[in-house]
């Protein structure tokens, strides 16, 4: 079942991985800062393919004796990779450093510079594990909010809270505020909203609740961003809210969400030992007294404990039948909803 | 005579299923069938959820599936005769197109590449503007888990196919990655020498035969087993635990869509009346769906995005008062939680609103690549095919079959007559597989009537206006009485067949007016056999004509599906 973990001080594990096999750059036990790089793969920045045949004027069957430069040679900016001697000599240097990566029909391929793609630490933590080629796992203690869906960007700033409210010039309020800063808002109830919040130069955005067109327009504006209840309208839980409160005024990190995480929002403490183990809790069982929020108006993101798994399954007024579960929201009122339509909190 | 049993698994991304058949009955039945939870999603790998569907489904047919302990099936003497494997699990496929013109092989590459979850990242053709290092750099771009080439005539020119061919083995040698791409060449045939040898007999390269042999012919299924080989290798890198179900079953995977084509292919063949097969599977994260016509098959597996048409589409044929941002929150919503289970009057609406949604976007989008296959946005499908199969969770959902045979009428808008079956033990992929193995299996377990007939619609296609009389049925239920009643435009009428042999109807359109018999006017006798919901003889016209209203759009959806449901 799906799970979010909301959590006061937890050990995270986030793994970092390099899209491209490459060279892993720290070892299991390193500690490592924020920006420091964990590994790197180096590509070459082009390729270029050069006609012998056409550029040089030159007969295919006679291509080859022109050519200066063996396959998988290496040369450096300004060597002849091929020339065609004579009165009006034609010749071909390369332009940077690289290595010949194919002579065909006429045709060598060049590639050419070299990109390196690095892969840094997004917050200050301990390398946990090595994944071979690719990149570790960061392990760090801290406060820590997961959200239901998110994008853009890697983020960090201090988290700051905003009403979005409107000053007499039909301005954000508070837009002075918020630059470089993440920002954490209720709800997002319109498109206008995230472009204030754009223009006010927020560096990501943690939402309750976002309407489908503030959605379009957070997607457009390449934000990072996460959502903590889902879509349409919803009140954040107090025990989410007081972990944000928490938060507040210090340095957060949102970060993307890796390998079946959601994305997150991550306050690191100066506490180095980590949580016990045993306290961990079973991810996809759902028991008495689970903590849950629930989907699906009327209760769309509503929390409450589970105080019944039903034996026998239930008929909704649509006609369906389901697993279901009692769940006593915050008010003491119970409701009766299907296993599948909750999200598991944990802490 | 010794029962011959087969067993199926088919790995989803939400369950694992199982189905053992078998022919104690003398005939091939399923005897029992299991579903677990897919454990892809849970512990990032397929093994154990296979084992543990295996592991039910042993329990509940009081069968050894498993030989000493659960590292091998029993096979053999007593225990299973085959085994069949199909994966519907995964994310589509990151695949480059690379033709050699647009108009001929790239369009051939898009309905191939369709039918086997392929997501086109990029489409190349080599009579584009683009020189050969701006192609090599959009290929290098598109980092894709697939190349697909295909392009020129047997014997033809082969100087574009070689460029083509060069670059992706530039790709393949020097660009890092986990795991190489795959190659599938499906063009020239003079050249498919050189292309084995370009990447010197690489087990990544999978060189098929033309898939256009001559110019304006085309047989997509020439590629298919090179497809399904590359298929079958990205899914093996990406899936963990996948080449361990394939030793334990002791055969290859295939792909869920592949096997459901595979059903259609031969229900087609069988076909006494010479009408096409179709069957759609409203997965949970794709839609997949695959027709048969006179030994053709047009194929697509589409994942389905939440665009904005979509969304409009869905809000069109809400049954309840929602506002449009509602319902796009409640899609998105479910984009979150893909379980999530429609409890309330309102989330049901735009469940079933969104069945309708995606089956129209799966039709246009199949019309698009393949013209022939015969829907028209404007008017619906106008080909003949029946039965028309209909697989997936949100179509077993529903309360009444009515529901599902609604949806199912307003999503295909079929022309003439043709009837919906339901797959309520989602076995059309296992069918398909086995197909491959013990083709009886397929045909028998369908002849024992596993499908549940939800009923026969008739369309009438009628010029008329709105109101007008357009046929007259007579019903002959084997009573002395025949029941009479006419039809107007715009009404959907239901006919319960209460007989337990076959209902006879008699359709008598009016001159103008077709209900598929051949030419307008022309009536006919119609026989249907006893189904869930009837006959329901659907005269709304083509495309179906919604109130643009939203108060009275909802009363003319509500009133069409309590006539189907009551």
């Amino acid at each position: 079942m799906r799970t979010q973990r909301i959590s006061k001080r937890h050990q995270i594990l986030y793994p970092l991985s390099l899209n491209k096999p490459g060279k892993v750059l720290v070892r299991t036990g390193d500690v490592v800062n924020q920006g420091d790089v964990i590994a790197e793969t180096h590509l070459p920045e082009r390729f270029l393919v050069y006609d012998i045949v056409n550029q040089l004027k030159v007969k295919p069957e006679e291509v080859e004796k022109y050519i200066y430069r063996l396959n998988g040679e290496s040369f450096i900016a300004g060597d002849v990779i091929a020339q065609k001697p004579g009165l009006f000599s034609r010749l071909f240097r390369a332009k940077q450093d690289g290595k010949v990566v194919s002579i065909r029909d006429g045709k060598v391929v060049l590639a050419l510079g070299e990109a390196v793609e690095s892969l840094t630490a997004p917050f200050s933590g301990v390398v946990s594990e090595l994944i071979a080629g690719r990149g570790a796992v960061i392990a760090a203690v801290g406060a820590m909010v997961e959200g239901l869906a998110g994008g853009g960007e890697n983020a960090c700033g201090e988290l700051v809270h905003s009403n979005l409210g409107f000053d007499r010039n039909k301005r954000l309020e508070d837009a002075e505020n918020l630059a470089e800063k993440i920002c954490y808002c209720e709800t997002i109830g319109h498109a206008r909203l995230v472009r204030e919040l754009e223009a006010a130069g927020v560096s990501g955005l943690v939402v309750g609740t976002l309407e489908p067109d503030a959605f379009q327009a957070l997607n457009e504006s390449g934000l990072p961003w996460i959502l903590l209840s889902g879509f349409g309208v919803a009140e954040t839980d107090q025990d989410t809210l007081d972990i944000l409160m928490s938060m507040s005024g210090k340095q957060v990190h949102l970060l993307r969400g890796m390998e079946g995480q959601g994305a997150l929002l991550f306050c690191p403490s100066n506490e180095t030992d980590s949580p016990s183990l045993f306290t961990a809790q079973a991810e996809n069982t759902l028991n008495l007294g689970d903590r849950v929020k629930l989907f699906g108006q009327p209760h769309l993101g509503r929390v409450g404990e589970v105080v019944d798994i039903c034996e026998q399954d239930e008929t909704s007024s649509s006609g369906i039948q389901y697993r279901a579960v009692v769940v006593k929201l915050a008010d003491e009122v119970s409701v009766k909803v299907p296993v599948e339509n909750l999200v598991k909190l944990l802490d | 005579m010794t029962t011959r049993r087969y067993l199926a698994v088919e790995i989803g991304s939400k369950h694992t299923r199982a189905w053992l058949f078998d022919d104690a009955s003398g005939s091939f039945e399923l005897r029992e069938c299991a579903k677990t939870l897919s454990s892809l999603k849970a512990r990032g790998e397929v093994e154990s959820g296979a084992h543990e569907a295996i592991r039910t489904l042993q329990n509940k047919a009081n069968l050894a599936l498993f030989a000493g302990g659960e590292t091998k099936l029993n096979f053999g003497d007593g225990g299973l005769s085959g085994a069949a494997l199909t994966v519907s699990a995964g994310e589509p496929i990151s695949t480059v197109l690379v033709g050699v013109s647009d108009t001929y092989s790239l369009a051939t590459l898009n309905r191939l590449s369709g039918m086997f979850g392929c997501n086109v990242v990029l489409a190349i053709h080599q009579q584009d503007e683009l020189n050969a290092t701006a192609q090599l750099s959009r290929m290098i771009a598109s980092d894709a888990d697939l190349f697909i080439v295909a392009g020129g005539t047997n014997r033809g020119a082969i100087k574009p196919l070689k460029a083509a061919v060069d670059n992706i083995r530039i790709i393949y040698e020097n660009m890092p990655r986990q795991v190489k791409p795959q190659v599938v060449y499906a063009g020239n045939d003079s050249y498919a020498p050189d292309a084995t040898a370009a990447f010197e007999g690489s087990f990544d390269a999978h060189i098929a035969g033309n898939i256009q042999p001559e110019m304006g012919v085309e047989d997509p299924s020439i590629a298919w087993k090179s497809m399904l080989r590359a298929w079958r290798q990205v899914r093996l890198s990406q899936m963990s635990g996948l080449s361990e179900v394939e030793e334990l079953l002791q055969v290859k995977a295939l792909p869920s869509a592949f096997a459901m084509g595979r059903v259609v292919r031969l229900l087609d063949q069988m076909n006494p009346r010479g009408k096409g097969v179709m069957t759609v599977d409203l997965g949970q994260l794709e839609t997949r769906l695959m027709a048969a016509r006179g030994g053709t098959l047009a194929g697509l597996v589409e994942p389905f995005e939440l665009s904005n048409p979509l969304i409009d589409m869905t809000y069109r044929f809400m049954s309840q008062p929602l506002e449009k941002a509602s319902v796009e929150a409640c899609l998105r919503n479910k984009r979150l939680l893909p379980d999530f289970i429609p409890l309330s009057i309102d989330d049901m609406a735009v469940e079933q609103a969104f069945m309708r949604a995606r089956i129209i976007t799966a039709l246009e989008e199949l019309a698009i690549r393949n013209p022939d296959f015969g829907y028209k946005k404007e008017r619906g499908l106008i080909e003949p095919y029946e039965p028309i199969i209909l697989l997936g969770e949100a179509f077993c959902q529903c309360k009444h079959a009515g529901q599902t045979m609604m949806a199912a009428l307003d999503g295909f808008q079929p022309h003439g007559v043709t009837t919906f079956v339901l797959d309520q033990a989602q076995l059309t992929p296992a069918l398909g597989a086995l197909a491959g193995v013990e083709p009886m299996v397929a045909v028998q377990v369908i002849d024992s009537g596993i499908y549940k007939n939800l009923g026969t619609t008739a369309a009438v296609d009628s010029p008329e206006k709105s109101g007008r009389m357009v046929l007259e049925v007579e019903v002959d239920e084997s009573q002395p009485e025949r029941r009479r009643l006419t039809v107007r435009k715009g009404e959907l009428k239901r006919l319960e067949t209460v007989s337990e042999d076959k209902t006879r109807l008699y359709l008598s359109p009016t001159a103008n007016s077709d209900v598929g018999m051949g030419m307008r006017g022309l009536g006919g006798w119609l026989a249907v056999s006893n189904s869930e919901v009837g006959v329901v003889i659907d005269a709304r016209g083509r495309p179906i004509e919604i109130e643009s209203d939203a108060d009275a759009r909802m009363t003319q959806i509500t009133e069409w599906s309590w006539e189907l449901s009551e």
